[in-house]
């Protein structure tokens, strides 16, 4: 019923704006909480969206469906232009990039409630919550400083006041069993 | 070539966090290895699904249109110089008719502005009924709102944020009593998701309890048979 991210895709590349519209409607709010949680300020997420879709209009015919997903694209252009923002300014966000996701599934009644929380998890957010919470702390703790705020190894070795070796080693097994993780999940339904 | 896989540095790339010449050794790795690059790509999917764990904030509504602002072509504004050119070309015997056109409109306007003041002040009060519909489903950033008169026999559905549908399709507004469902009449929506129709029903709007918006064959069905996108209630 719905056209597919792909059938959107070939459209925009035929620079129909229709279907840049949709795939607004499906994604602009992924985008923009994505922009908003780096960058933590309301007019530089907003100018990060519409970069973002723009990009996409731009370079559409570029998009190969077969190297990543489209929400792995879409995330990883968030996420670039957000990290040069942050650069660029040469501020790291307070306050809410140091959130912690998980927190509000762990902190009423600690990790071993998860199991009965995770049969009621039906959306991606709750899915993809719940499979870093399986993480250790400091393995998720990395992943998220890295990925939210875009430091490099040497630099949360620095922040954590840790070896770089131990910063590589929970980046390693944080990644690969978060994803050993999502795999064996159901796909998140977007 | 390089055997040496750089297994080990692959979830640092695929997070981005590498340094400058750990990065650039991978890349020159992964230039040549198949292998690899997909590990990585399978690494990106897994780190992106982090996105998701972020609170869901719903952008302003105008950010969707200034984003198609900027994509679509831009029409050529006009240019103040010609319709300068224009008037001090204009001839003489020209500008007096122009002159009196736009008396006699500023007139006309003056006397219609009398009327409409004299009209508004003996009108009775009227009142409308409004009912909100919310997004569901496929469509939960969608919003919509019916507008009903008084006497419940007419209304208007304005829906926006809606996803446009294929040509083969058409959304159908559903008006609900006592579980018995009857189509108040099928609508599609532009490019920005906004559509607006007529309600057509047998029976006064406000006989209904609820109402419902859902994904029909162009033309509409006898019952719902799509996905359901909008709700509300009176």
């Amino acid at each position: 019923m719905f056209p597919s991210d792909e059938d959107l895709l070939h459209q925009i590349a035929r620079s129909e704006s229709k279907a840049l519209a949709t795939l607004y409607d499906r994604y602009g709010r992924l985008v923009f909480s994505l922009a908003l949680r780096m960058v933590g300020n309301a007019a530089s997420a907003e100018e990060i969206t519409q970069d973002v879709f723009v990009q996409v209009w731009n370079n559409a015919a570029s998009y190969q469906p077969e190297l990543s997903k489209l929400t792995t694209w879409l995330t990883s252009i968030t996420r670039y232009r957000s990290i040069d923002l942050l650069r660029r300014r040469n501020v790291r966000p307070d306050g809410h990039i140091l959130e912690d996701p998980v927190e509000d599934l762990v902190i009423s009644g600690g990790r071993e409630e998860l199991p009965e929380v995770q049969l009621e998890a039906k959306t991606a957010d709750q899915q993809v919550r719940l499979a870093l919470a399986e993480l250790p702390e400091e393995q998720r703790a990395v992943l998220l400083m890295a990925y939210f705020q875009g430091l490099s190894q040497p630099e949360m070795a620095a922040a954590l006041n840790e070896p770089l070796g131990t910063v590589k080693t929970r980046v390693r097994l944080g990644l690969q069993k978060l994803r050993r993780i999502l795999e064996s999940n159901e796909p998140p339904a977007w | 070539m390089n055997t040496h896989h750089p297994i080990d540095d692959l979830p640092a790339y695929a997070l981005g966090c590498l340094e400058e010449i750990e990065l650039q050794a991978v890349e020159r790795h992964l230039a040549v290895c198949v292998d690899c690059r997909n590990e990585v790509a399978m690494l990106r999917d897994a780190a992106a699904q982090m996105a998701f764990s972020t609170t869901q904030v719903e952008p302003p509504v105008w950010l969707k249109r200034g984003i198609l602002a900027r994509v679509e072509p831009v029409k050529t504004p006009v240019n103040s110089s010609s319709w300068w050119d224009w008037l001090k070309n204009i001839k003489p015997a020209w500008g007096v008719a122009a002159f009196a056109i736009i008396v006699l409109l500023i007139v006309s306007n003056l006397v219609l502005w009398n009327r409409v003041q004299t009209l508004s002040q003996n009108k009775p009060v009227s009142t409308f009924q409004v009912v909100s519909l919310a997004g569901t489903g496929p469509a939960e950033t969608a919003h919509g709102v019916m507008i009903v008169t008084d006497s419940g026999r007419f209304g208007t559905l304005v829906v926006d944020g809606l996803p446009e549908l294929v040509k083969e399709q058409q959304y159908q507004l559903w008006l609900i009593e006592d579980g018995q469902r009857t189509s108040g009449g099928v609508f599609s929506v532009d490019a920005w998701g906004y559509g607006a129709m007529v309600i057509k029903a047998p029976l006064p709007l406000d006989t209904y309890s609820d109402f419902g918006v859902t994904v029909e064959p162009a033309g509409g069905s006898p019952g719902p048979t799509g996905d359901k996108v909008l709700g509300g209630s009176f």
